[in-house]
């Protein structure tokens, strides 16, 4: 209980979360160039299980240091950092992504291993690049439409 | 959320830097200051009375030899918040019913 508050102020100070919301939608706008990059390395983490077990290794050592410059440069870029997976209709495009991926990379495996047709990782990585770079402005888009309704996980 | 009137929220600088971090993991120290157009010494002294109330914290991290500050909400501020946040809403429909 607050007997002091004024509901003038109060309603001001409401207002006034507007403003807050508006400054972090203005900001969390990754580069142009952040999703597709993030696509292909998570793609290309499908598509290179069609490669001998060294490239492999090798493209995980890619895959963790692309990770981490991706993450550098949208926390310069932005000066914020928000989990993908945050509560409200960012988690479920960002679950969408998964479930699709997951799906796409099963589908491949099966192909690839009953079929012994390994250029299915191939196809499958492509899928999954197209769908991550996809759901990227999408995530963007439900993030805004998020901070609209005032959601503060 | 229980409607909970705080103090250490209430100020309307340390509000919009609540209202800010909530929605996000992290936020660097100079977005907040460009954000409530408040000098570094203002916000210093905001963000000290939040940290003393455990409502956020701060991380310092270096990159390119700068050294930037990361200010994060925690889950007291939050719930901090949200209960504020829902008791300036009660308030003001309490008004309006009245009206």
């Amino acid at each position: 209980m607050s007997p002091a508050l004024d509901p003038q102020e109060a309603a001001r100070q409401l207002a006034g979360l507007d403003l807050s919301n508006a400054e972090l939608a203005r900001r969390a706008v990754a580069p142009w160039w952040y999703h597709p990059a993030l696509g292909v390395l998570i793609g290309g983490l499908l598509a290179v299980q069609a490669a001998p077990l060294v490239y492999r290794a090798l493209y995980f050592a890619v895959y963790g240091l692309g990770l981490v410059l991706l993450v550098h440069v949208y926390r310069k870029r932005t000066g914020l950092w928000v989990s993908g997976y945050r509560a409200g209709r960012t988690r479920l495009v960002a679950l969408a992504a998964v479930v699709v991926s997951l799906a796409v990379a099963g589908a491949s495996a099966f192909v690839a291993l009953t079929r012994d047709l390994p250029a299915a990782f191939v196809v499958g990585g492509v899928v999954v690049a197209v769908v991550v770079t996809a759901m990227g402005p999408l995530w963007e888009i439900a993030f805004r439409r998020d901070l609209a309704d005032g959601r503060r996980p | 959320m229980t409607p909970q009137f705080d103090p250490v929220i209430h100020a309307n600088n340390r509000l919009q830097v609540c209202a800010m971090l909530a929605p996000v993991d992290e936020v660097e120290f100079a977005v907040l200051r460009e954000s409530l157009n408040v000098s570094e010494s203002v916000l210093s002294k905001h963000l000290k009375v939040l940290e003393d109330a455990g409502y956020l914290g701060l991380r310092k991290a270096t990159a390119a030899s700068r050294v930037r500050t990361w200010v994060a909400l925690t889950a007291a501020g939050r719930r901090a918040l949200q209960g504020h946040l829902a008791e300036l809403r009660r308030v003001v429909t309490l008004a309006q019913a009245a009206e």
